[in-house]
C-alpha cells in the first residue's frame, strides 16, 4: 500500500481518533500525539494486517488502547484494571484553550459527581460527539449499557439543576 | 568482510612467494655464462615418439615430473666462484641434503643436492666445481622421486 | 409540535436520542425562551451541546504531511537497503573471483616458486629437446660416476670376501691333511 492509498483509506479518521483520545487523557495534547501514534502503528503493519472488515472498529481499538497505554506511563502506574478506565481525567486537564477550558470547567464540575463510567460514556458522546454505536466500542459496552449510562447520567444532572433552582 | 580480508591476506601470501625469486637467476643474463632454462610448457611439447631417435633412451616418466630444468654453466673462474656460493648460501638455508658426493681424478667435484624427501624430492640440484674448468650448476624443479631418478639415469646408462 | 419536543426530551432522558435530534432540541431552547419544561432540561441540554470539542484544524495536513515522509523515508531506506545488497553481493563475487585466482596462481607454483625472472631459452621445442636429452646425459653420467664407484666398491668387499673365503679353505684343508698324514 503506497502513501496515497493509505491516506485515502486511513486519513478520514483522523477526527475520531482525536477525539477518543481526548475523551480518555482530558489533555489535546496528548491526544494529538495519539492521533500521531496511532497512524505510525497503522503505517507499520499496513501491509501485514489483513484487510480489516471494519476499519473504524479496528482504529477505535488501537486508539483506545493507546490512550490507556499513554495514559498510564504518564501516571507511572504499572497496571490499571479495566473498570479504571473511567478513572482518568480525575486530574484538571492542562488545557491551553482558555474559552474551551472554561465550558468544558462546567461540565466537569457537573460531571464531576458522577460515577466514572456515567462520566466517560457522558464525555465520549457529548464533549467527542461520537454516535453510540462508537461511545459502545470504545468502552466496550454494549449499546444497551451505553444507554443506560447516559440516561441516568442526564437524569442526575437534570436534578443537579432543579436543586440550583430550586434553592 | 571475512571474506574479503580472508582473500587478501591469502593474495598477499601468493605474492609474497612470487617475491622469492630465484637466486641463480641473474646469472642467466651475465656474460661469460651459458644458460639454458626450459620451462614446464616447452617440456610438454617434447614431442614423445621421437625421443626414441636419440638412441631409444624413454625419459618421458622423467621428464612429465619436472616443472623445469635451469642449466648454468661458466668457465669464468669467478663468476664460477660466484654460482658455487649462490648455491651453496641456498642449499644451507633451505636445508638441503646432501645426495651424493663424487670426486673424479682430474680433480672435479660433483656434488648433488635435493630438497624435500626422497619419496618427495621438489627440487635436485647438481653443482660442479671444476676449478678452473667448467663449472655446471643443473637445477631440476618438480615433483619427483629418487626412484624416478635413478630409473632416468639407468636408461642413459643402457644406451651405453 | 410541543409534542414531539415532549417526546424527544423524554428520549433523551432515556439515552435514546442521536445528534441530529439533541440538535433539534438545541434549536428549540434557543429559539423559545420560556419553555414549558423549565429551565432544567433546557441547562442540561444546552450545557451538554456546547461541551463538544473540536478537532484542531491543522491536524488532518499535518497527518498527511507525516504520511509522505514516512513514505519517503520508507522508500529511502528501500533505495540503501537494496544498495548495500548489491554492493554485497560485487564483493562477494569479487572476493570469489580473487579467491580462485589467488588459488590458481598457489596451484601453478607451488613447486615453481622461483618462475618470476626466468626465461625461456629455446623458441621450439625441437631446440629444446636436444638441450633436455644432453642435459639429463650430463646428469645420469655423473650421476652413473657416483653409483658405479659405489658399485665397484661394492664389488672389491666381495673380491676381498672371497679371497679371504678361498685362504682359510686352504688352510683348513691343509691343517686336514697334515692332520691326516701324521695320523698315517
Amino acid at each position: 500500500m503506497d502513501g496515497d492509498e493509505f491516506k485515502s483509506r486511513f486519513l478520514p479518521f483522523n477526527g475520531l481518533i482525536y477525539r477518543i483520545s481526548f475523551a480518555i487523557t482530558c489533555d489535546m495534547q496528548e491526544a494529538e500525539d495519539i492521533v500521531q501514534e496511532v497512524y505510525e502503528k497503522l503505517w507499520k503493519i499496513r501491509e501485514t494486517s489483513a484487510t480489516v472488515r471494519h476499519d473504524e472498529a479496528y482504529i477505535i481499538s488501537i486508539t483506545r488502547n493507546m490512550a490507556l497505554d499513554r495514559y498510564r506511563r504518564k501516571l507511572n502506574r504499572q497496571t490499571i484494571p479495566a473498570s479504571s478506565l473511567y478513572d482518568l481525567c480525575e486530574e484538571e486537564s492542562e488545557d491551553n484553550n482558555m474559552e474551551h477550558k472554561e465550558m468544558l470547567g462546567n461540565v466537569e464540575i457537573l460531571l464531576a459527581s458522577l460515577p466514572q463510567s456515567q462520566q466517560m460514556a457522558m464525555r465520549l458522546r457529548h464533549f467527542s460527539d461520537l454516535p453510540i454505536p462508537q461511545v459502545a466500542e470504545a468502552m466496550q459496552l454494549t449499546q444497551t449499557n451505553v444507554r443506560q449510562l447516559l440516561s441516568r447520567a442526564r437524569r442526575t444532572l437534570k436534578e443537579k439543576f432543579e436543586n440550583i433552582y430550586a434553592k | 568482510m571475512k571474506k574479503i580480508i580472508f582473500t587478501l591476506a591469502f593474495t598477499c601470501a601468493v605474492t609474497f612467494l612470487f617475491a622469492q625469486k630465484n637466486p641463480f637467476e641473474k646469472f642467466t643474463n651475465m656474460n661469460g655464462v651459458t644458460s639454458v632454462y626450459i620451462s614446464k610448457n616447452m617440456m610438454s611439447l617434447l614431442p614423445k615418439e621421437s625421443k626414441m631417435q636419440y638412441g631409444g633412451v624413454d625419459v618421458t616418466n622423467f621428464i612429465d615430473k619436472l616443472s623445469s630444468i635451469l642449466i648454468l654453466t661458466s668457465e669464468n673462474s669467478k663468476i664460477a666462484q660466484e654460482m658455487m656460493t649462490v648455491a651453496n648460501s641456498r642449499i644451507n638455508e633451505h636445508n638441503y641434503e646432501l645426495l651424493m658426493r663424487v670426486k673424479s681424478d682430474d680433480g672435479e667435484l660433483v656434488n648433488f643436492f635435493m630438497k624435500g624427501k626422497p619419496e618427495n624430492i621438489e627440487e635436485l640440484i647438481m653443482v660442479v666445481d671444476g676449478n678452473d674448468d667448467e663449472s655446471v650448476i643443473m637445477q631440476f624443479l618438480g615433483d619427483f622421486k629418487l626412484q624416478d631418478v635413478q630409473q632416468m639415469t639407468k636408461s642413459f646408462d643402457k644406451k651405453k | 409540535m410541543q409534542n414531539k419536543i415532549e417526546i424527544l426530551i423524554d428520549r433523551f432522558y432515556k439515552g435514546e436520542t442521536d445528534s441530529k435530534e439533541e440538535e433539534l432540541l438545541v434549536n428549540y431552547f434557543t429559539q423559545e425562551p420560556g419553555s414549558l419544561q423549565g429551565d432544567a432540561d433546557r441547562n442540561v441540554i444546552q450545557l451538554l451541546s456546547s461541551a463538544k470539542i473540536s478537532v484542531p484544524s491543522g491536524l488532518e495536513s499535518k497527518i498527511a504531511s507525516m504520511i509522505d515522509r514516512w513514505e519517503v523515508q520508507e522508500k529511502k531506506r528501500v533505495m540503501d537497503r537494496n544498495r548495500i545488497e548489491f554492493r554485497k553481493r560485487i564483493i562477494g563475487v569479487a572476493a570469489s573471483v580473487l579467491l580462485v585466482i589467488g588459488i590458481g596462481f598457489w596451484y601453478q607454483y607451488r613447486n615453481v616458486e622461483n618462475q618470476s625472472g626466468l626465461k625461456e631459452t629455446f623458441d621450439t621445442p625441437q631446440e629444446s629437446q636436444e638441450a633436455v636429452m644432453e642435459a639429463l646425459q650430463l646428469f645420469s653420467q655423473n650421476f652413473s660416476k657416483g653409483t658405479g664407484a659405489m658399485e665397484k666398491a661394492d664389488e672389491q668387499v666381495d673380491k676381498t670376501l672371497k679371497i679371504i673365503d678361498q685362504l682359510l679353505n686352504e688352510n683348513v684343508v691343509n691343517t686336514e691333511s697334515n692332520h691326516t698324514s701324521q695320523n698315517k
